[in-house]
């Protein structure tokens, strides 16, 4: 069974009215456990959307999405609550933490949703900021960290829940160079350990990381295949 | 997510907007204070006419004949015989002569009376001893002394032995009463107690017109009404020739109009309660448009509608809770310092109004949290997160 299986999506914002704007069109797909997509393309191609949806963040204007082999048009508000906690960990552009927590509060937050006591989600928290090598900042705020430190709080937050899928929208966007291979390299790992990553970028050298490449262009899938050269970063990061 | 969470996240929230926390508390903090304040006066009001009424003496009913009945020997006989529920009966005529002492000469209330006289009057006696049986039987001139007589005319001198003028007649001090009103002029303080079978020898006139029956409580007060209706109807030609009424009664309606005083008070000053409210309402608004994209992480990590409805809501009760607090205290201070200028005493609020005060404000928070608290948890979590 896939573990993602859309089935000729369409995402259509004011349908109907002159500004109707189709953001995707009629796209299927299907990724397996312990995939490393990536999913690529220019601004407004729909790549974001497509991640929106994966995400159950949205939902199609048409077709059909089954996660794990259930359709999650039909399921409730709570029960797409509890898919984007316990099957999807994001990671963002802007990172997405929230700025009055510290790091250790921010990673614990899926876990406080996921009703773990609190012993046991500090512990799990402080561990998934230990496997980011954030060990010494658990008690700054985002505001105090630099860009790479956040990104790697969110990557610790995402991970925290153990979640089989991690959706990364454009993770390396606002990171130099240095700090966006860290992140990249992190990805790989977990992608090593059994994760499925979904990477959504418009960088072509980053999407040659990933061991399949989607290329979307006005709301359609454009190219599925394999990449097409060895990575720097692929080469450092798995062994 | 758990209260305990949720708590801790809206002291936060309070402490990192100190400035914008305290101006919503504001009308809580005026609110809650102003309904303690003057809820605790006006029951401090109530109070000091209670005591009041106790001190001229609570559970008394006064029997007025406007006929040339005696009735003196058969009121004794019935309240003797109705003791369950009265505890004694007494004369209570009285009229003003001028007492004389040595050279001091006061106008004053003589009265006549019984040995009940001070329980139905609600007098204690703080030198000598009270009117014994044997003085009203032998018509014995003695008399008791309320505390302005005491005061002004013997000053530190023990009155109790000695001799008092009192149209012509001498009487021999055997008692003082305990002062009620700091000796003041034309209060109970101000009279002289004297047998009442005197009457004829003093006034003139042999008939009582006026007794005072003591009832046993509130309760008895009622009974003994209607008893000593029915016992004295028969009495008298007509049944307007007399009257029976307690103070009791009129306390009663005292009561009420004060209950109803302090309702109509406490609703006024509840109306900064909602204004309060109102700007609690409007303040959660502004924060939830503020956090849009706080609330779009939260639901992207997995927050659904009931997190983010108890969030705000316990946010917005925190928040009315801690105006609450300090309103409190503002109404303590409030109320004493009120209290000290209008009552000259130490007013302090009830438990049960500040407990109400606390939880009312918690509960107005948590009704003017729920609508911006439900527009949160009806965001769509992909616009939220656009939110900048």
């Amino acid at each position: 069974m896939d573990l993602i299986d859309v089935r000729q999506i369409s995402k259509i914002y004011h349908e109907g009215t002159p500004s109707e704007v189709k953001a995707l069109d009629n796209v299927s797909l299907q990724i397996k456990e312990g995939e490393f997509v990536a999913i690529l393309g220019q601004s407004g191609s729909g790549k974001s959307t497509l991640m929106n949806i994966l995400g159950c963040l949205d939902i199609p204007t048409y077709g059909e999405y089954y996660l794990r082999g259930k359709a999650v048009n039909d399921m409730r508000l709570s029960v797409l609550s509890n898919i984007r906690n316990q099957m999807i960990g994001f990671i963002f552009q802007g990172f997405n933490l929230i700025p009055a927590l510290t790091a250790l509060e921010n990673v614990e937050l899926p876990l406080i949703y996921q009703g773990i006591k609190p012993s046991e989600r500090k512990k799990l928290a402080h561990d998934a900021l230990v496997s980011v090598g954030l060990e010494g900042r658990m008690n700054h705020r985002p505001t105090e960290m630099s860009g790479g430190q956040q990104q790697r709080v969110a990557i610790a937050r995402a991970v925290s829940t153990k979640p089989p899928i991690i959706l990364a929208d454009e993770p390396t966007g606002n990171l130099d160079s240095k700090a966006g291979n860290e992140i990249m390299k992190m990805l790989i790992d977990l992608n090593g350990a059994g994760t499925t990553i979904l990477l959504i970028t418009h960088d072509n050298h980053l999407a040659q990381c990933a061991k399949r490449i989607l290329t979307i262009q006005d709301g359609k899938i454009k190219s599925d295949g394999l990449p097409e050269k060895s990575s720097g970063l692929l080469e450092g990061g798995r062994a | 997510m758990n209260f305990h969470q949720s708590f801790l996240m809206a002291i936060k929230s309070v402490l990192n907007n100190k400035m914008r926390s305290f101006l919503t508390m504001l009308g809580i903090i005026i609110g809650v204070s102003s309904v303690i304040t003057l809820v605790s006066v006006i029951q401090g009001m109530q109070k000091s006419v209670m005591n009041q009424f106790e001190k001229m003496g609570k559970n008394k009913i006064v029997i007025n004949c406007n006929e040339s009945v005696d009735l003196t020997s058969d009121l004794y006989t019935f309240c003797a015989s109705h003791s369950e529920y009265i505890d004694g009966v007494s004369p209570d005529q009285s009229m003003q002569y001028k007492v004389r002492y040595k050279t001091k000469t006061l106008d004053t209330n003589v009265f006549f009376g019984n040995d009940k006289y001070a329980v139905c009057n609600n007098f204690t006696l703080s030198n000598g001893r009270k009117l014994s049986y044997t003085d009203i039987k032998n018509r014995v001139k003695v008399a008791i002394i309320g505390e302005r007589i005491r005061k002004e005319m013997f000053g530190f001198e023990n009155p109790v032995g000695k001799k008092l003028a009192i149209k012509g007649q001498t009487f021999t001090v055997i008692g003082v009463f305990e002062g009620k009103f700091d000796g003041v002029q034309y209060s109970q303080d101000d009279m002289v107690l004297v047998p009442y079978t005197l009457i004829g020898s003093i006034t003139g006139f042999k008939n009582i017109n006026i007794y005072t029956v003591k009832a046993k409580s509130s309760k008895a007060t009622k009974t003994a009404i209607d008893k000593l209706t029915e016992f004295l109807k028969p009495k008298f030609r007509r049944p307007e020739n007399f009257g029976i009424y307690s103070d009791n009664q009129w306390m009663e309606e005292n009561n009420k109009s004060m209950k109803m005083f302090s309702l109509v008070v406490g609703g006024i000053a509840g109306i900064s309660l909602l204004v309060g409210g109102i700007g609690i309402m409007n303040i959660m608004l502004v924060s939830v448009s503020e956090r849009t994209r706080e609330i779009g992480i939260r639901m992207a990590i997995g927050a659904g509608r009931r997190d983010i409805i108890s969030q705000f809501l316990i946010e917005s009760g925190t928040i009315s809770a801690c105006g609450g607090v300090v309103g409190i205290a503002f109404g303590f201070l409030g109320s004493a310092l009120l209290g000290a200028v209008t009552l000259k005493t130490l007013v302090i609020p009830s438990m049960t109004i500040v407990t109400g005060a606390f939880w009312f404000s918690v509960a107005l928070g948590m009704f003017f949290g729920f609508y911006p608290a439900n527009k949160a948890s009806k965001l769509q979590p992909v616009e939220a997160l656009r939110a900048q």
